[in-house]
């Protein structure tokens, strides 16, 4: 578990060896599609949130699961 | 106060905002004879007046259904009012869940089918301010037996000529969990309290990623107040297979069925990058979370997500998603009291028959698709569609071996300038 930890987060940061992107090339940056939101709908985020024991990674705020 | 003042600033640019909304919707004057070259004058000029103001709303509803007799439909409407320009924006959203259990659960805890509505509603502001942006948000989800509150907040700064983005967030919440029918004096509390750190780059001309760290602090009442573990006389419990039907697990257990218990303190940690790649007419997605608690629990979740714009008005493709999970420390599948001096049993201190809490494999596959109805860039209408296949199996657990269901949701997009 934690060699790939490493791994992830190593091949993350080396990623960030990036380039600088004027905002004029930034044209398919800016598609729809290239949102880093969640992007799961609400109802798949739930269905997630209550079959998975794992959390984090995500954004936003709202009310709880209420899955008792 | 800062956050009253936030939202207060934010209606009453909403409110001042109104004006040229309703100046442009206002009819033409009485009497008044434009030919075509002064309609198409007046058309060129609505553009040039269009107002920043944008004015969103959606509609779904989505559906749920499983092999273990749980059903789920939740219809949802959200809706938005935002500036780009100003860069600000207020959205709501209201969700209902109707849901229809008669799962292993409910039949080995001897209870007859159950039918539940929980209501969510959630609110949240973003606001820019040159480089720096601020998201707050609060939700509330309530169902018979159960209360959730939250609120929480976000901070971004824009740096590197926008290249970079570091962020931080914070969040709280606090659940009220009872019984239907039981007094609220009488039921648990559990809040929790999250902080979110991460950044968002800019790869190259194509590609952005991000990378986040959560911690998630929870304290308080953490177990299910429905579920009943079964208890076996100390050496029974290797007997018991995985899967295990409700006949036999009441055929080898003990008569005492104590109530889940769980540590009312949990540490959850989670490490989480994505990114997207975009090519001439499609993009790649892929996020990646690895997570540890503080009761053991280790899991990895993959989600990759390839999306194509096959035709003008149309964007669709395929959806994957792969989560693995060890389970607790102290997870069993078949707990076992113990023979103590005097040669009564004591019950384990820590049980719990929640099988998300042991080792699990999910494979989820579907495919998804949106269709512009609009062509208006600046007031999009859209249908999307989308249809999942997700299907579990628990390595170590009773009554179940594995899952199947099926969701599917759809959308509908409408905006106005």
């Amino acid at each position: 578990m934690t060699k790939r930890l490493f791994l992830a987060v190593g091949l993350l940061l080396s990623a960030v060896g990036c380039v600088h992107v004027p905002p004029y090339q930034r044209g398919r940056l800016a598609h729809p599609t290239m949102l880093l939101t969640d992007a799961a709908t609400p109802g798949e985020a739930h269905i997630y949130a209550i079959q998975e024991g794992a959390v984090g990674g995500g954004s936003g705020v709202e009310g709880g699961c209420g899955c008792n | 106060m800062q956050l009253t003042g936030r939202v207060l600033t934010a209606a009453a640019l909403i409110l001042s905002a109104l004006g040229p909304v309703t100046v442009l919707g206002a009819a033409k004057p009485a009497g008044d004879n434009n030919d075509d070259e002064d309609e198409e004058d007046a058309q060129d000029l609505a553009r040039l007046r269009r107002s920043p103001i944008a004015v969103r709303a959606s509609t779904a509803v989505s559906a749920y259904s499983d092999s273990d007799s749980v059903h789920v439909v939740s219809p949802t409407i959200s809706g938005a009012v935002a500036d780009d320009v100003a860069g600000w924006s207020v959205n709501g959203r209201y969700l209902v869940d109707a849901v229809s259990a008669a799962s292993v659960d409910v039949v080995s805890a001897a209870s007859g089918h159950w039918f539940e509505i929980r209501h969510v509603g959630s609110l949240a502001a973003d606001v820019k301010t040159g480089p720096v942006g601020l998201m707050v948000g609060g939700g509330v989800s309530r169902e018979p037996d159960y209360l959730s509150l939250g609120v929480g907040g976000t901070v971004s700064v824009e740096l590197l000529d926008k290249n970079l983005t570091p962020f931080i967030g914070l969040s709280y919440g606090h659940d009220d969990v009872g019984r239907t029918g039981m007094a609220k004096a009488f039921w648990q509390t559990m809040q929790k309290v999250g902080l979110q750190l991460g950044a968002t780059f800019v790869v190259n001309r194509s590609t952005i990623a991000s990378i986040s760290g959560d911690l998630i602090l929870e304290r308080g009442y953490l177990a299910k107040p429905y579920r009943y573990v079964p208890l076996f006389a100390p050496g029974v419990g290797a007997s018991v297979p995985p899967g295990a039907s409700v006949e036999l697990v009441n055929q080898l257990r003990i008569d005492q069925r104590p109530a889940d218990a769980l540590p009312d303190a949990r540490d959850r940690f989670a490490i989480s990058g994505r990114i997207a790649h975009r090519l001439d007419s499609s993009t790649i997605r892929l996020d990646q979370r690895l997570y540890r608690d503080s009761w053991g629990l280790t899991a990895s979740t993959t989600d990759a997500r390839y999306t194509v714009d096959a035709a003008r008005r149309l964007a669709l493709g395929p959806h994957v998603r792969l989560h693995v999970q060890h389970g607790i420390d102290f997870w069993q599948r078949a707990y076992e009291a113990t023979l103590v001096a005097g040669g009564t049993l004591a019950i384990p201190r820590y049980r719990t028959g929640d099988r998300e809490l042991g080792p699990l494999k999910t494979v989820t596959a579907g495919a998804g698709a949106r269709f512009l109805l609009s062509t208006d860039l600046h007031a999009p209408w859209a249908l999307t569609m989308q249809l999942e296949g997700i299907y579990t199996a628990f390595e170590d657990a009773l009554y179940l071996k594995s899952r199947r269901a099926l969701f599917a949701n759809l959308l509908l997009d409408v905006a106005f300038e």
